[in-house]
């Protein structure tokens, strides 16, 4: 079998709002952005795996960009395409984050080939980032392969 | 539906926590509020695995039946889908249920993020 060349990353960010008083189709009419993913608060769901019910105790909207497998690391193009979607509604955004009722969730999520990995963010992409959430989370996940 | 019963810790695991000087459960705690499983085979009750703690311990992963890298890739799936923080520690029930620590709340099953 012919060993490979490189190492792949697999990556995508998730922008994710959750309150527990304003609901999922506020923030899409606000944002006029039809969200990847959304629940409402006391939603009933249950386990694929152990059946157990229970009620979604918060509101959630989230939209992701594209998943990509790159060999190089890094997520500017990832930070691009939000900033592309959300460029209109920063005013929007910033309300949010004034906001007590909003916990917002700007979401990096990488997994790699490799044992490590190392990338930067500019000035204006942490700037962008400050500005549409009050929270950056990392998933690094190392994987034997991607795919 | 919940059944509360006295809580009888396990003890010849409290017998190996009690090396690693892990915190002693009281017997006189009076009860836990434990989840019935019902459903995908009808497993019957499900027992605390894991109160809170930094994070998931590899033992508790393997009483899961769960490779921990594997479990970790799951666990970041779970916070994800349900912005969670780093630092919100879940109870971890034998069937893979995940509550939260304060209120007993069933939030999201760690097996539905396995891959």
């Amino acid at each position: 079998m012919r060993e490979k060349e490189f190492f792949l990353s697999k990556s995508y960010c998730e922008l994710i709002i959750t309150s527990k008083e304003i609901t999922p189709d506020v923030i899409t009419k606000k944002l006029d952005i039809v969200p990847n993913r959304q629940y409402f608060k006391g939603e009933e769901f249950a386990s694929k795996h152990s059946g157990t019910k229970g009620r979604r105790f918060q509101n959630l909207w989230a939209m992701k960009s594209e998943t990509t497998i790159l060999e190089e690391e890094g997520i500017s193009h990832h930070i691009s395409f939000f900033k592309s979607i959300l460029e209109t509604n920063l005013a929007s955004m910033e309300a949010y984050k004034a906001d007590a009722r909003y916990e917002i969730t700007f979401w990096v999520w990488i997994e790699t080939e490799k044992a490590g990995i190392g990338f930067d963010l500019s000035e204006t992409e942490m700037s962008f980032i400050n500005s549409i959430s009050n929270n950056l989370q990392f998933s690094l996940v190392t994987k034997n392969s991607i795919e | 539906m919940t059944t509360q019963i006295p809580f009888t810790p396990n003890v010849m695991s409290m017998g190996s926590n009690i090396a690693r000087g892990a915190r002693i459960l009281s017997r006189s705690r009076p009860v836990i509020r434990i989840m019935r499983s019902v459903g995908a085979g009808g497993k019957g009750f499900s027992q605390v695995l894991q109160k809170g703690g930094q994070a998931i311990k590899n033992s508790t992963w393997k009483r899961l039946g769960i490779d921990p890298i594997k479990g970790s890739d799951a666990i970041h799936g779970l916070k994800k889908a349900n912005n969670l923080k780093p630092n919100f520690h879940g109870d971890v029930m034998g069937n893979g249920d995940y509550l939260h620590p304060e209120t007993g709340e069933f939030i999201d099953n760690i097996f539905d993020y396995l891959h």
